[in-house]
């Protein structure tokens, strides 16, 4: 055999000139890499898909109504079930995005933590390195906590700890037994991860790259979790800590009103740049303003004739009002983290732990920048509970078709608001009850060996 | 001798070549050496029904060789003094010859044995033996495949034997397989392969090779109903079943002596001499981790040694039919206009109406403006008879679809002298496609010269192959999403708009100042301009030295190298250029500017596609042969492949073709878009880039140990490396191994069974893998396009998984993971067949009549699958592949039909009752009520194929069956003909209507809105299920040959004339539904029909 095996070298290091080794190391395909640097880890992040939010938590609120019967047959059988809160929602169906997809980025999280282990932290990548670890911290949570929104009961402290969460997957090993924490565990690991990360992200945003995470994002979403679990001393802190760093406000002066797309995709409010999987069917058609669909018109008529947003927010038709979508400038639904939520966060957290004084600035603040120039009369002197009652008012008007409903409305129901929502369709009712375990939806049926949601 | 008579003209002809002639009409066989025939002059004379002495008389007529007959064998010789018959005892002499076929290649294996003496010999690869005999002994050449034959030694120490094959029907026994290591004789292992002859190949006609095999090895399917974009896994052809569930599913294709990494388009069919197809672990092994799925072996033309220049050419015309556009057809046009009015009258349409970008069929703006009062009930209704009265076939088969020409000419010279050989040719093959406008053109170029200085100790080989091609893409077959009975043109033949877009929106959006937004198929098909270039070219070189006697050392190389260029002008004429321009243009009407972000020109697509491949190979051969009873064969030697490809793709806007310009667009900007203002989208860049490397390194060594002809044991070992991704480089390989045995029980004594006269009994067991190497085991990104913010884009493509290696499954898993499909080692598979090929030869006389019968029995069982699903639905759905244990990879699975309730309802069985609970049917967990039906490919099949020969005139068909095999006949799915995307199928007619029609239908009614689950439910009952059983006619060749002989004055040795017809169509089927199984009609485009007849017609000149 030595004739050949010299003859293998002559070929091999001759004829190509690479080692046996380099010659097996090479690279199959220019789209794969293994992501061992930081770019690499980078480009996880940027991916458009940790910038999605599930879709179920907005198509069960009260933030759009179906006029049209025909439409709604027209519709997925996940998005009639959805709307009309049926007891299953998947009939079967399986490989659901709202499950898979943030799952897919908690994995993609968990790989680039993993993978932090083999990238050396040295003096000339320290930032970025930190940045990066942040980031995935912050993705992880962000998706966890809205996977809680929708497969989760609300967040009530005297139950959390027996409440069945989510999936709190902390490894990119697949192998790794499924389980479901408690809701207290689930928020813990939320709170964890988020308060780790605002040590690592930087201080200021990247109006560049509004797709990524920053330190006034992670404490924007600290206070959107706190405020969420009803924690609002904690939810005022971090509300306040993000409006520190940052609290720009857009002055809706400053736009016309007639164009169709009313915010550009740098609208200067946003901190953190989040939609709505882009495929759902029923928003699609919301957004696109087909016909079958409007807007609560009391909601509507809700709005003063000097209040912008009615023009930003809306298109009026006489019969129907469609949504004219895109806080962001793009035509998907934002769910992300944007001042305006940041200052109705600490306005209401503030007057809820009995702070007036800045409850109604923040108020005053962020209307003064809606109304049109000149119209805008401060509100003085109210009430604690008139002014909590205006605050939320505002936040249904300010935060219409932004994914927040449906947290709200758990939330409110635990405070016992007792908010009954109901919907008329073909001559049939349907409604949905406070607190009830329709507020969590079912996993979906291919997601096995976990136990399922009561409904 | 036999009362034969021969008919023979022969003019200046050298004996050689009469020998052949007398050949041709004879029983007899020539025996002599090219040596003898030195010094013999040419020959005239003319006989007619002469008896063979006659001939043999004025052949050998005053001509230094005499001749001799034994049995069928004519010896010749150098006429010599008559010796003394009674001398002294002979010496013995040292022997040395060669044994060859009838086309003088060489016959190894053959026992060569000395009459009325023990010794013997056998023949070594070359044909070649050494044997000591009796300076006037008589020799018996006998071997498994050849005729048995008896040769006088006379004094001669070389000698050089023909031997004719036993039986020379079509797909006859031609023993000598190449592997692409080595040529070994079939009965030189233990294993199975086929060889497809020069003449079964050129039995039929087509542009390219692989077509060529239908029909004529056992154990090759032909699957015709490959989607290529299904998810499905499935390869167009395979060898012996499946053995893959997720991996590559193809056989591996070789080309001489590597592995093909061109189109395989670009071999020309008639520069191919043999097609070896090797079908087991034993005989594919050699092949390791690229033979999971089987080997073909296409070994190309080569020159012979001490042959004259020969030329030969060859033409013919192929005419194919239009498709048969009743077949498959769906629900007729008026029934699609009731369908359309129902569902508007049940309020269906009443959304996209109420959106005026949205389309609507030209069906429901009739109903709508007669709605609207914009039309009377009686113009309506006109209109509407107007639309029931046309069928879109009408004008597909009218303008989209031609019959279909082919021509093929192909040019071969060969030739060689003592110590070279040579082959050239050159192909010119010109398709014009069924499809109007659509058509390949192809150019094939070779040469190879092979030259043995030094006795033949040394070989060199070097080798060109280039192809050329242009394939014209301009008709994609169908216009598109639209409806039955939409009309293409007017009567003058002008191209009509179709409502892709709403016709009065785009009639009358941007008053004017918007490009035509009309969208008329018949002008895009008139206009397209789509063409792929190819060139591609193939570079061999090798060095054979002969060490010692046995023992041979192998250098080769080779290099290839292919690009082809896609280039897709949408020109500034055609619908796709006005409606993206439109799209994206702003029109402010106060000032009637128009804006518009993309430039007014055409668009122009290009897509490049190159790879180059170098293959490289030192090989060891070694064979002996001792006491005439051992034959060991080995090879044993290293191989690397090293193969990078490269994609890009670009598109330019405002392109002129004739000045080559283009302009500049924004790509990163959203612009709003004309029609719905609340959208933004970017302008598409149709960039797109990608490079490929696969490198292989592989180690074999295989040898083979024959005892006394009658018991062979065979083993391979095989290592093959890859840059397998994200694993440690010493786990990049994979061992493989094989090893076999057979026992040639017909080379026993005692073996005496006249009707079988070859019988081998063999086992073989081996560990094949597969290559996936696209899949990684380490954690791997995808990289992607960047995202609006001009990030660029990562996704998780594989998951960390650092056992994964070179076997691999894809899974389903939990999502919860991250994942929602997962490969690892997950499945196990089973497959179990035989394939039987009889040749038998029916008559003996002036007609000749040959049969052919290949059969072919195999079964493939998943045997363990780790991610079966939880409820019976996934296996309901086909396109989606989901194996269950103890089934084919590929079933049909149905629920059992328990008929129409009386309102039209199709029930199904929940607990063994009737129900229409059709979720909980569908969803249930109780795998006892899915219906197993059976596998979707045939298990019985093969096929028939019968010549009957008359002097020179020979007729041949095939007959293909197919048995055992399960289908889904298609219906009428409401929920997507109402949306357009599908045609329903003609069972619409028989659908239940009104009380009491579920006693004579199973169809269920129509009722709105349409119910998934219903639907789900009643397009998976076991009503639907047909056998797949045919018989179908695959083709018919009709030949005659004129030969010189004949007609001396011919200027050429032989002519033949050929006609040839093709898919002659299906003879027999067990479904009664009008369903060809090999063609199961879809519901939407592309339209599926049964490849049409063709037939050729040619003429092949050999000078």
């Amino acid at each position: 055999m030595k004739i050949p095996l010299t003859a293998y070298w002559v070929v091999v290091l001759m004829g190509l000139g690479c080692t046996r080794s380099q010659f097996l190391n090479a690279r199959p395909s220019s789209t794969l890499v293994i992501p061992k640097t930081i770019p690499e880890l980078q480009a996880l992040i940027d991916s458009y898909y940790m910038n999605e939010t599930p879709a179920l938590s907005e198509t069960s609120t009260d933030d759009y109504i179906i006029t049209d019967a025909n439409v709604f047959k027209s519709l997925s059988i996940k998005d009639q079930n959805t709307y009309i809160w049926a007891k299953d929602i998947f009939n079967g169906q399986g490989n659901d995005p709202d499950w898979n997809e943030m799952y897919q980025n908690v994995l993609a999280s968990n790989v680039i933590l993993d993978q932090l282990g083999v990238v050396e932290r040295n003096t000339s990548n320290a930032s970025d390195w930190d940045n990066i670890k942040g980031a995935a911290l912050f993705v992880r949570a962000y998706q966890f906590w809205n996977l809680a929104q929708v497969f989760a009961p609300p967040y009530d402290s005297s139950t959390a700890a027996g409440d069945l969460g989510i999936s709190v997957r902390l490894t990119s090993d697949i192998n790794a037994p499924i389980t479901r924490a408690s809701v207290k565990d689930t928020y813990s690991q939320i709170i964890d991860d988020l308060e780790v990360s605002t040590s690592l992200l930087p201080s200021n945003f990247s109006s560049t790259f509004r797709n990524r995470p920053s330190k006034p994002a992670a404490f924007a979403l600290l206070a959107r979790v706190f405020l969420s679990m009803r924690a609002y001393a904690q939810a005022y802190l971090y509300a306040d800590s993000a409006l520190q760093l940052y609290s720009t406000l857009m002055n809706f002066n400053s736009n016309t009103t007639t164009t169709s797309i009313p915010f550009s995709n740098t609208n200067p409010e946003v901190l953190y740049q989040s939609n709505i999987i882009q495929t759902e069917q029923v928003l699609y058609h919301l957004r696109f303003q087909l016909p079958g669909y409007t807007v609560d018109t009391n909601l509507y008529k809700s709005y003063s004739p000097n209040d912008l947003r009615a023009y930003f927010y809306f298109t009026p038709k006489p019969t129907n009002i469609f949504v004219k979508s895109g806080y962001s400038g793009n035509a998907y639904i934002f769910t992300g983290l944007a001042t305006d939520e940041v200052y109705l966060m600490r306005s209401e957290s503030a007057a809820r732990t009995g702070n007036t004084a800045v409850a109604i600035n923040d108020l005053n603040t962020l209307l003064a920048t809606r109304y049109k120039t000149g119209t805008f009369t401060p509100y003085v002197g109210l009430s604690p509970t008139d002014l909590l009652a205006v605050i939320l008012v505002e936040r249904r008007k300010e935060l219409y078709l932004r994914g927040m409903r449906w947290t709200d409305l758990r939330r409110f129901n635990k405070e016992g608001a007792g908010i009954v929502l109901t919907r008329s369709l073909g001559g049939s009712i349907y409604t949905l009850q406070p607190n009830s375990n329709f507020y969590m939806l079912p996993i979906p049926p291919d997601v096995i060996g976990i136990p399922q949601n009561p409904r | 001798m036999h009362a034969q008579t021969i008919t023979l003209t022969v003019n200046n002809v050298s004996l050689d070549s009469v020998f052949a002639r007398i050949q041709e009409q004879s029983p007899y066989h020539f025996v002599y050496t090219s040596e003898e025939l030195t010094g013999t002059r040419k020959v005239s004379f003319s006989v007619q029904k002469a008896p063979i002495e006659a001939v043999l008389g004025l052949t050998f007529k005053n001509q230094p060789v005499d001749y001799s007959t034994e049995e069928k064998y004519i010896y010749v010789r150098k006429r010599q003094e008559n010796k003394v018959e009674n001398g002294p005892p002979a010496a013995l002499i040292e022997v040395h010859g060669k044994v060859v076929d009838a086309e003088g290649r060489p016959v190894p294996g053959v026992t060569v044995s000395v009459k009325g003496s023990p010794r013997k010999a056998a023949t070594n690869e070359n044909g070649e033996f050494d044997l000591k005999a009796d300076e006037n002994a008589e020799l018996i050449f006998t071997s498994v495949n050849m005729e048995t034959s008896e040769v006088r030694v006379a004094r001669r120490t070389r000698l050089e034997v023909s031997l004719r094959p036993k039986v020379t029907a079509l797909g006859g026994v031609t023993v000598e397989y190449s592997s692409g290591y080595e040529k070994r004789r079939t009965s030189q292992t233990p294993g199975s392969v086929d060889v497809v002859s020069n003449a079964v190949i050129n039995r039929s006609v087509t542009t390219d090779i692989l077509t060529r095999l239908d029909g004529v090895v056992s154990g090759l399917t032909f699957t015709k109903n490959v989607s290529p974009t299904s998810s499905l896994n499935q390869s167009t052809f395979s060898i012996r079943g499946r053995s893959t569930i997720f991996s590559n599913p193809n056989p591996l294709i070789i080309v001489d002596n590597f592995p093909y990494d061109g189109d395989i388009n670009n071999i020309n069919p008639n520069d191919v001499e043999t097609i070896s197809v090797l079908k087991d672990a034993v005989t594919a092994s050699v092949w390791g981790s690229f033979s999971g799925n089987g080997v073909v072996v296409i070994t190309m033309k080569k020159g012979k040694n001490n042959q004259p220049i020969r030329i030969s050419v060859n033409s013919n015309l192929t005419v194919g039919q239009k498709p048969n556009f009743n077949y498959g057809r769906g629900i007729s046009p008026s029934s699609y206009v009731d369908l359309e009015t129902y569902f508007y009258n049940n309020g269906f349409f009443t959304s996209s109406i109420g959106n005026p970008s949205t389309p609507i069929s030209p069906v429901v703006d009739i109903l709508n403006r007669q709605k609207l009062g914009v039309l009377s009930s009686a113009d309506a209704t006109a209109q509407l008879n107007l639309l029931r009265s046309h069928d879109i076939r009408t004008d597909l088969a009218k303008y989209f679809y031609q019959p279909s020409v082919g021509q093929q000419y192909a040019l071969n010279v060969t030739g060689g002298g003592a110590d070279d050989k040579y082959f050239m040719s050159a192909g010119f093959d010109k398709d014009a496609s069924n499809l109007v406008r659509n058509g390949y053109n192809r150019i094939t170029i070779s040469a190879n010269n092979t030259y043995s200085p030094f006795k033949s100790k040394l070989e060199l080989l070097i080798g060109i192959a280039f192809t050329q091609s242009t394939t014209r893409n301009n008709n994609p077959g169908n216009p598109g999403t639209i409806f039955s009975y939409t009309s293409l043109a007017d009567a003058h033949g002008n191209a009509l708009p179709i409502a892709i877009n709403r016709l009065s929106y785009v009639d009358t959006a941007g008053q004017g100042l918007l490009l035509d937004w009309h969208d008329r198929p018949l002008d895009e098909l008139r206009g397209a301009d789509n063409t792929t270039k190819l060139t591609d070219y193939r570079i061999n070189a090798g060095i054979k030295y002969k060490i010692i006697a046995g023992l041979d050392l192998n250098v080769l190389y080779q290099y290839s190298r292919g690009n082809s260029v896609n280039d897709n002008l949408h020109s500034q004429q055609s619908f796709y250029t006005r409606d993206l321009i439109n799209r994206f243009t702003q029109i402010n009407f106060a000032t009637k500017a128009v804006t518009r972000p993309l430039p007014i020109g055409g668009i122009l697509d290009e897509f490049n596609s190159g790879y180059f491949s170098h293959d490289g190979r030192v090989q060891v051969d070694y064979r002996h042969t001792w006491s005439e009873r051992h034959e060991l064969n080995a090879l044993a030697g290293y191989e690397i492949r090293d193969i990078e490809s490269e994609y890009r793709g670009y598109r330019l806007y405002g392109y002129d073709p004739d000045l080559q310009a283009s302009g500049l667009v924004d790509y990163m900007d959203l612009f709003p878009v004309y029609y719905n203002t609340a959208i933004r989208g970017q302008i598409p860049s149709n960039l797109s880039n990608l490079k490929t490397i696969n490198h292989y390194l592989s180690y074999f060594a295989n040898a083979s140990y024959t005892y006394d002809r009658r018991y062979i044991l065979s083993g391979s070992v095989r290592r093959d490396e890859s840059n397998i991704f994200g694993v440690r480089t010493n786990q990049k390989g994979v061992p493989l191994w094989s090893l076999g045995a057979a026992w040639n029980v017909s080379a026993e004594k005692f073996y005496h069974f006249e009707s079988i006269p070859y019988l081998k009994i063999r086992v073989t067991n081996g560990y094949n893998g597969n290559v996936n190497s696209s899949v990684s085991a380490a954690t791997t990104e995808f990289i992607g396009a960047p995202n609006i913010y001009g990030g660029t884009q990562g996704v998780i493509s594989s998951p960390p998984n650092p056992d994964l290696r070179w076997e691999r499954g894809k899974s389903p898993i939990n999502p919860t993971t991250g994942i929602s499909s997962f490969t690892g080692n997950t499945a196990n598979m089973r497959g179990k067949g035989f394939d039987v090929t009889i040749n038998t030869k029916n008559t003996v006389g002036k007609v000749k009549w040959y049969t052919t019968i290949l059969f072919s029995f195999q079964k493939d069982k998943v045997t363990q699958y780790k991610a079966t699903q939880t409820t019976i639905s996934p296996y309901l759905i086909t396109g989606t592949l989901n194996p269950l244990p103890g089934h084919s990879l590929y079933s049909v699975y149905a629920l059992p039909y328990g008929g129409l309730d009386s309102v039209g309802d199709p029930q199904g069985f929940v607990n063994g009752k009737l129900s229409k609970n059709y979720s909980a049917i569908i969803n249930s967990t109780d795998f006892s009520t899915l219906k197993y039906m059976g596998p979707v490919s045939p298990t019985f099949f093969g096929s028939f194929c019968n010549t009957v020969a008359f002097k020179q005139l020979s007729l041949s068909f095939n007959i293909k069956y197919a048995f055992g095999h399960y289908f889904w006949r298609p219906t009428t799915l409401y929920s997507s003909v109402i949306n357009g995307t599908s045609f329903g199928a003609p069972d619409f007619s028989k659908r239940w209507q009104k009380p009491g029609d579920e006693k004579t239908t199973k169809v269920e009614a129509m009722t709105y809105p349409p119910n998934s689950a219903k639907e789900s439910y009643f397009t998976s009952t076991d009503f639907f299920v047909d056998r797949g059983d045919n018989i179908r006619l695959q083709d018919l060749q009709l030949s005659y040959d004129l030969t010189k002989l004949g007609h001396s004055r011919l200027p050429f040795s032989n002519i033949r004339v050929y006609l040839y017809a093709r898919n002659l169509g299906i003879l027999w089927k067990a479904n009664h539904d009008g369903i060809d199984p090999d063609f199961i009609p879809g519901t939407s485009y592309p339209l599926i029909f049964p490849t049409p007849r063709s037939v050729s017609g040619g003429i092949k000149v050999d000078f």
